[in-house]
């Protein structure tokens, strides 16, 4: 069984807060990522942390067995998270694509000394790839390979069957990916 | 930007999330707010939980006594 979820077990039966503090910031970045291009900049801070709450919450009753199930349950419960900022203000959930911080995280120095040259490059050719696309794609391919959500997960998010979410997908990935 | 496929182009985009990931959890990690809110959700749950235990044990012997 993977570490992070023999951790989550371990934590269920156990109620060991110093193991959920270990939990939280393993799955700390995936959380990021996913409130990143969810809503304005100035507020996935606060949006994090209310989803951090969330999942802290519920670790508790995870009854899954993988890494994959793990994720998808905590993204679930940040899409409720978000769903609830946007409640509050009265509005549409929005994609934003920020692709000036993409590239700045790109170029942090600490980057520099974990990977190479041409790794980075293909990281900035990737942004670029990702600008070329509409909202719509952009979230799709955001959450297919920046996240590695599964195709069910993507699914369930636009309230579509896995075989819809597939073709939505391949058909963003012949639109914008090909050269 | 140089001619590619879709595969090579979806491998960068990988690589793009695994640089992204990496640097994230080195700038972003847990904020004071964020420990003390995994520390209060512990606390709520510990205390639903053991809520919970007494009530089943309350049940239990109100069912072992209606029983007897």
């Amino acid at each position: 069984m993977d570490e992070l979820i023999e951790m989550v077990v371990k934590y269920s039966k156990t109620g060991d807060p110093a193991l959920a503090e270990k939990i939280l910031n393993a799955i700390l970045p995936d959380v990021h990522l996913f409130v990143l291009t969810k809503v304005p900049k100035q507020d996935v801070d606060d949006v994090r942390q209310d989803a951090v709450f969330a999942i802290a919450l519920a670790l508790y009753s995870f009854r899954g067995e993988s890494r994959p199930e793990f994720f998808a349950y905590c993204y679930r419960i940040t899409r409720a998270s978000i769903a609830k900022y946007y409640r509050k203000r009265s509005r549409e959930p929005q994609t934003y694509s920020d692709f000036e911080a993409l590239l700045a995280l790109i170029d942090e120095d600490a980057v520099n000394a974990h990977f190479t040259e041409v790794e980075k490059n293909d990281a900035r050719e990737a942004v670029e790839l990702l600008k070329r696309a509409d909202p719509e794609c952009f979230a799709l391919l955001y959450s297919r390979h920046i996240l590695e959500l599964r195709l069910k997960e993507i699914g369930e998010d636009l309230g579509i069957s896995e075989n819809a979410a597939r073709m939505r997908v391949n058909r963003c990935e012949e639109s914008f990916l090909k050269g | 930007m140089p001619n590619h496929t879709t595969e090579e182009s979806i491998a960068k985009i990988q690589k793009l999330g695994k640089i992204l990931r990496s640097e994230i959890s080195r700038e972003h990690t847990m904020t004071r707010q964020e420990l003390a809110a995994v520390r209060e959700a512990v606390r709520i749950q510990t205390m639903h939980r053991d809520q919970f235990k007494k009530e089943q044990k309350k049940l239990h012997e109100k069912e072992r006594k209606h029983r007897l």
